[in-house]
């Protein structure tokens, strides 16, 4: 890959951290006060439960630190709250969130064959009725109104009212029809899980808040896969929370990716806690969409941690797609793998903001990371900031970011023995997809994910 | 087949190519020797289209096409086959898939029906034996890693599988210990025949003895400056490029 050759957007090392807090009065927050206020009243007599003042304490800190604006150091390139207020104008009424389509066909959102335990939320709300598992996996999932008495969900759910990001409040201030998936000590899941989301965007435009706790005893095994779908080109918004408890020596693949339609806004935040001896995988794929922002977080919450993170991103049109990622290294003999890949079209816009942090404890820590970019376009841009901070004297830490142009001696090469310059230009772009595809361990998901990326390679 | 007349190309401001003539036909195998940096390769990248050298003047013709008017791939398709001096590495890409693309896209072009997974197999696996290319190399990445003689064999192995009219081998000895040597001259060898024509660009005399050339041509600061036949090969392998040197000092004076 070139290095940043000629005139491209790059922006590499954008200022440093400044800590923010914004009081902001505009008017998505106040679209939400209202909301909140319906919300309540929908609830009827649950409003005095300890679930209750758990949204209602969510709700409080975000209308203090309000919604991040264009000054804020985490969304500067990401004009989320912008793109919510200017889409819902209008906020779509509430009881609209549950109605809408309640048997969406979800047989495009599940390849043919596929062996899973198949959960499904429609408009963010979990629906039993659609979801289906497979019993020798003995799957204990139950939704949120019927886990909350359980005190491990409640404490958990508590402690997420101090999360920073505003998004993830707003999460938990609706939390609703979420689900609380518990994989039990020693037990090892066979087949995947596949949580399919879809929203209805055919009629009203959507706001959907998808809840999802999953908690991993000691020693347990599974690969969980969360794919993000839409019907309808109506504006969607999901506001996506979910959870994931790795407890010690336990082994989690997790599989995420966004395939909505061209209007769709979204927020994923998803916050992992890792205990001692644990390793953790997650592959994040981004094909579709128009404004993305996902917030990985990983806690590593004791030693001899394993932590490997795998994102792609294909961008074409307008679309924007921004991964912050956050490895917190605090224990020793721990580490992390890091590789984030991208390619932007057209008008497109990447972000990338990788930070890892090694804490004194966390002695003997090796930490990688490496973000590669290639541009497609001279109104491409990709904004990437790699973030590094060492307070342990003993660790091995490296990063890098590529970002460049096509190798014009590779396709020279390929076209020399009969390639045309579009199958040549498909063939390198599918194999730096590849590249990450191929952490993907279900099968039926990975070639789902790689024939839209090759539909995609072949129209750029 | 090809006619090369009084080309001049430059790369930059930089002219490399100063006035090449050279005709080539069926059945013939040219050599083309010189020293480093005479423009040897530049002159292959020229025939294969690589699009940084700037054709200022001059004409090229093959197979009655005026060849700088095509495409790399469509010269790919009417019969050139240029191997790489330096093959480039491409991680990621399966070296079979690309295979069977580029001889199913050649095929399409001289109107073959295309090979299907087996058949592609098959036609590979025999010439794969051909080289003496073992199965574990098409199985990886497109020439990532392979040493500098499990390339040179692959770009071999490339042109017996898309049966070219014309094949340019830039160097292809370099790096070659003899045993290697002698399986890339015999694999050239078979494919050699009557209606197609190879060009020879090294700087030795030793894959000579394998492949004989009917014309050795040497190129001086981008002009063919002497041509002969075989025995002009041994001759500056016993005299050196000094030699040439002094004898275009002497004709320019
Ligand atoms: N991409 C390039 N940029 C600048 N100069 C080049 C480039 N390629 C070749 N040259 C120059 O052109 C001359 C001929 O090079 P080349 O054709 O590679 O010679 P040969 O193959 O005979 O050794 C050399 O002086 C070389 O430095
Ligand atoms: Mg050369």
């Amino acid at each position: 890959m070139d290095q940043g050759r000629g005139s491209w957007h790059i922006h590499i090392n954008y200022c440093r951290e400044r800590m923010t807090t914004i009081r902001n009065t505009n008017s998505l927050l106040h679209n939400f006060e209202v909301y909140f206020g319906e919300f309540e009243r929908s609830l009827n007599g649950e409003s005095q439960t300890g679930w209750h003042k758990i949204r209602k304490k969510a709700f409080q800190k975000l209308v203090e630190t309000g919604f991040p604006d264009r000054k804020h150091e985490e969304y500067r390139y990401t004009p989320m709250t912008q793109r919510i207020e200017k889409a819902f104008q209008v906020f779509p009424d509430f009881d609209l969130q549950k109605s809408g389509d309640k048997q969406p066909d979800i047989s495009a959102c599940l390849p043919q064959g596929m062996k899973a335990n198949i959960l499904v939320f429609v408009n963010g709300n979990y629906q039993a009725h659609l979801s289906k598992c497979i019993p020798e996996d003995n799957l204990h999932i139950a939704e949120l109104a019927d886990a909350i008495g359980d005190q491990e969900v409640e404490k958990y759910l508590g402690e997420s009212v101090s999360h920073t990001d505003s998004f993830a409040l707003l999460n938990t201030a609706f939390s609703s029809n979420g689900i609380v998936l518990k994989v039990l000590r020693n037990q090892i899941i066979q087949n995947p899980v596949y949580m399919i989301h879809i929203t209805d965007g055919s009629l009203n435009n959507r706001v959907n808040q998808p809840r999802i706790l999953i908690l991993f005893d000691k020693n347990s095994q599974a690969t969980i896969a969360e794919f993000f779908f839409s019907k309808g080109d109506k504006t969607i918004f999901t506001n996506a929370f979910t959870e994931i408890r790795v407890g010690e020596n336990a082994t989690v693949r997790y599989i995420r990716a966004g395939l909505e339609n061209n209007q769709a806004l979204r927020v994923s935040n998803i916050s992992v806690y890792q205990e001692e001896s644990s390793t953790f995988t997650s592959v994040n794929v981004d094909l579709e969409g128009k404004l993305i922002r996902n917030n990985l977080n990983i806690i590593q919450n004791g030693r001899g941690c394993e932590t490997h993170l795998y994102g792609f991103y294909l961008l074409t049109d307008n679309m924007h797609v921004d991964n912050h990622t956050v490895v917190d290294h605090k224990y020793p003999d721990s580490q992390s793998n890091e590789i984030y890949k991208g390619i932007m079209a057209n008008k497109s816009t990447g972000v990338f903001n990788g930070k890892i942090y090694v804490r004194q404890d966390a002695q003997r820590t090796n930490a990688y990371q490496q973000n590669s970019n290639i541009l497609l376009s001279n109104d491409a841009t990709i904004n990437t900031k790699p973030q590094l901070e060492i307070w342990a004297d003993d660790v091995k830490c490296s990063h890098g970011c590529t970002t460049g142009q096509i190798d014009q001696e590779q396709i020279f090469y390929m076209r020399s023995r009969g390639l045309d310059e579009v199958q040549a230009k498909t063939i390198l772009l599918h194999a730096f997809a590849l590249d990450i595809l191929n952490h993907i361990n279900i099968e039926e998901l990975r070639s789902m994910l790689d024939l839209k990326v090759i539909e995609k390679l072949n129209n750029v | 087949m090809l006619k090369i007349k009084n080309l001049r190309a430059s790369i930059g401001d930089k002219e490399i190519l100063t006035g090449i003539n050279l005709d080539v036909n069926a059945g013939e195998v040219h050599a083309i020797m010189g020293p480093n940096g005479s423009g040897k390769s530049t002159l292959a990248s020229v025939l294969a289209g690589r699009e940084e050298y700037k054709v200022t003047s001059g004409s090229i013709t093959f197979l009655g096409d005026d060849l700088l008017d095509l495409s790399p791939e469509e010269r790919a398709w009417k019969g050139l086959f240029l191997a790489f001096q330096y093959p480039v590495e491409i991680p990621g890409v399966s070296t079979t898939n690309f295979l069977k693309t580029a001889v199913n896209n050649v095929r399409e072009h001289r109107g073959l029906e295309k090979l299907d997974a087996v058949s592609f197999l098959r036609l590979m696996r025999e010439q794969m034996k051909l080289m003496e290319i073992d199965q574990s190399l098409v199985n990886r990445s497109l020439n990532e890693g392979f040493s500098g003689g499990e390339k040179k064999r692959n770009e071999i192995f490339q042109m017996a599988l898309l049966d070219p009219k014309l094949a340019i081998l830039d160097e292809t000895d370099s790096g070659l210990d003899i045993d290697a040597l002698k399986i890339v001259a015999n694999g050239v060898n078979h494919l050699k025949s009557s209606d197609n024509a190879i060009i020879i660009v090294t700087h030795y005399q030793r894959l000579l003895e394998y492949i004989v050339p009917d014309f050795v041509h040497v190129l001086y600061n981008g002009q063919i400056v002497k041509s002969g036949t075989k025995e002009l090969a041994f001759e500056l392998e016993e005299k050196g490029y000094e030699w040439i040197r002094e004898e275009v000092a002497g004709i320019s004076i």
